[in-house]
């Protein structure tokens, strides 16, 4: 489960001072496929990105499972984000150094469980349908391709929840249905989603959406 | 379907060596900053104690301990052992039997410089010509393996004079037989040949009607090579023989390194300006770089922040990567360095004018230990603060901001 509680952002900036989020709070159950929709620049990302631990709140707090990650040390938010959360991102997918299959097991790396990550990487890009692609890079791949292997990444220390920053932005109709149908199968198998999407057409999918405006987050 | 590669698993070298192979260009470029540093500092390392190792030898082979010369403010006759510097300063026959005479004194020898051939067929650099009196003499006879008793018409050659023993050469239009050559000793030697003081003077006297006299007069000589009493002290005879030969200058061999040491210091002080400049200039030049990988590769830094890489992670592996460039600089340097060095030792002796001999191998190893230590620091100093920004960026802030 995860909980916000009055989560505020201020960017402050010699110019101005914006505040992209303004004490959003939700209470989000495990095995949910929340969407949260809104239009450019309205915080979403940013929300997300400070419930995966990866942008501190300026305010509020973020509890997973009933600890607050941002008490947290660099070390154990390390270890949330490793093994806690996977995440799928809009354009910043995978290291373009390295193939398909090393993109996978990268997480791998800052997990003590190492046993069989070269075979539970394959298994993923098979199931998500690049059995053929383990050797290819990013610059080979397409768009839909780059983002199931993004997926696969996101799977592969098996964490309870996927969080995903608008991650068919930049697909056209049909890879974003066929995207959207395997975020579903992965729901389904009982992982926790949280998408961030400017695509209302998307609340199809999810068991519930919330809508974020000036920074300001309500369910719809 | 199985992998059609044996990946086993990723880890920090995979995603260094990568990084390396994708930036090649910026990263030779930084290899070879780095190799100019190790090379011109194992250079510079190489130069000064090859030199000194160089002097000590020959100093070892003249087997002399002292040297008497004219007196002369500027001790010229001295620098000729060292430096090739011909000197037409000359001291009295004579006085090899007065400082013989010194107590203490346990042999003398005296040797002469007729002249220099500045063009000869059979060598390719000018050839000093030395006279020497093989029956007092202890210097030549320990560099010439099988020394002859030598005749007129004979002569003893340095390594750089062409010719087998047994061959002839020619000087001032008299055939000279080569009988002997001496081992190499870094100092004018090479490139002199020596003759009898008798044969010195008589190619001195017939020299004076051709293009290039030798100032050599009959009856001179320019240097007395002195071996003292070790029993007594090389000191307390120095002292001697300086006060029972006025008129001379006594000159210990010890100070002769000295000497050599003065003129190796310009040189090693250039070298070392060199080093000094090329790590000022290579320092911010490598943080820039870095600093511009660092930038480039936010996106990367987020990703991997992501996906569950602590701070000290990103710092060592921003650190790491740096630091590996340098060792391979270094490396290429340490090998470019040796290599010209040995190709151009020849050269770099004759032009800087000391002698050089390659260093000990224990010399070699600490010489390539402060290269590429030096390096390595270099590029720890330069690294510090791009992998300290790379690991202090906030992971969504790295991924938004390497988007753009």
């Amino acid at each position: 489960m995860i909980v916000i509680s009055s989560i505020t952002k201020t960017y402050v900036t010699p110019s101005c001072t914006v505040k992209a989020l303004d004490e959003a709070s939700a209470v989000i159950e495990d095995k949910e496929f929340v969407l949260i929709v809104g239009r450019s620049g309205s915080g979403k990302s940013t929300l997300l990105s400070v419930m995966g631990g990866l942008t501190r709140p300026s305010e509020g707090k973020v509890e997973l499972n009933g600890r607050d990650i941002w008490k947290m040390d660099d070390s154990e938010l390390s270890q949330v984000r490793n093994r806690e959360i996977g995440f799928v991102f809009q354009f910043a997918g995978l290291m373009p150094t390295l193939n398909a299959l090393e993109n996978v097991m990268l997480p791998a790396m800052f997990s003590n469980n190492r046993t069989d990550v070269a075979k539970r990487a394959e298994e993923l890009l098979i199931s998500l349908g690049l059995g053929d692609k383990f050797t290819s890079y990013p610059h080979q791949l397409s768009g839909g391709e780059l983002k199931r292997a993004a997926i696969a990444r996101a799977l592969l220390n098996d964490p309870g929840i996927i969080l995903a920053d608008e991650p068919t932005g930049d697909l056209d109709a049909d890879t974003e249905m066929e995207i959207m149908e395997l975020f579903r199968e992965i729901n389904k198998k009982g992982k926790t989603i949280i998408m961030v999407t400017h695509n209302p057409d998307l609340s199809t999918y999810a068991t519930r959406v919330f809508r974020m405006a000036k920074g300001k987050l309500e369910i719809v | 379907m199985k992998s059609p590669i044996n990946i086993k698993k990723v880890n920090s070298g995979k995603l260094i060596t990568s990084s390396i192979r994708r930036r090649l260009f910026r990263n030779l470029a930084t290899i070879a900053c780095f190799a100019f540093v190790a090379g011109t500092i194992l250079a510079a390392g190489f130069l000064v104690a090859g030199a000194q190792m160089g002097v000590q030898q020959g100093l070892d082979r003249l087997g002399a301990d002292m040297i008497v010369i004219p007196l002369d403010p500027y001790a010229r006759n001295a620098g000729f052992f060292m430096t090739g510097q011909p000197s037409s300063l000359y001291l009295d026959e004579s006085v090899t039997n007065d400082v013989l005479a010194t107590p203490g004194v346990l042999a003398v020898s005296p040797q002469a410089y007729a002249g220099t051939l500045l063009s000869v067929p059979w060598c390719q650099y000018s050839v000093h010509v030395m006279g020497f009196d093989p029956k007092t003499d202890f210097t030549i006879k320990g560099m010439v393996t099988g020394m002859p008793d030598l005749q007129a018409n004979q002569v003893i050659v340095g390594r750089f004079v062409q010719g087998n023993v047994g061959s002839s050469i020619d000087i001032h239009g008299q055939n000279f037989t080569i009988v002997g050559r001496m081992a190499a000793t870094g100092f004018s030697t090479d490139y002199s040949v020596f003759v009898t003081l008798e044969e010195a003077y008589r190619l001195a006297a017939d020299s004076q009607s051709g293009m290039d006299p030798f100032p050599l007069q009959p009856g001179k000589i320019s240097v007395v090579l002195v071996k003292a009493d070790r029993e007594i002290g090389i000191d307390p005879v120095l002292y001697w023989v300086t006060v029972m030969n006025p008129g001379v200058l006594v000159y210990p061999m010890s100070k002769l390194t000295w000497q050599v040491g003065d003129q190796l210091m310009v040189t090693t002080q250039t070298l070392y300006l060199t080093v000094t400049s090329v790590i000022l200039v290579s320092l911010p030049l490598v943080a820039l770089i870095a600093t511009m990988g660092t930038n480039e590769r936010r996106r990367e830094i987020g990703l991997l922040r992501a996906m569950g890489a602590t701070k000290s992670y990103v710092f060592r592996l921003f650190f790491t990567e740096t630091v590996l460039l340098a060792f391979l600089g270094g490396i290429i340097g340490v090998v470019g360095a040796s290599l010209c060095l040995a190709w151009f030792q020849e050269t770099l002796s004759q032009s800087l004018q000391i002698a050089f001999l390659w260093p000990s191998l224990p010399v070699v190893l600490s010489q390539i230990s402060i290269a590429l230590m030096i390096a390595i620091l270099l590029a720890g100093g330069a690294a510090i603060w791009p992998a300290l920004q790379a690991s202090k960026l906030e992971p969504y802030d790295a991924i938004r901001r390497g988007q753009n």
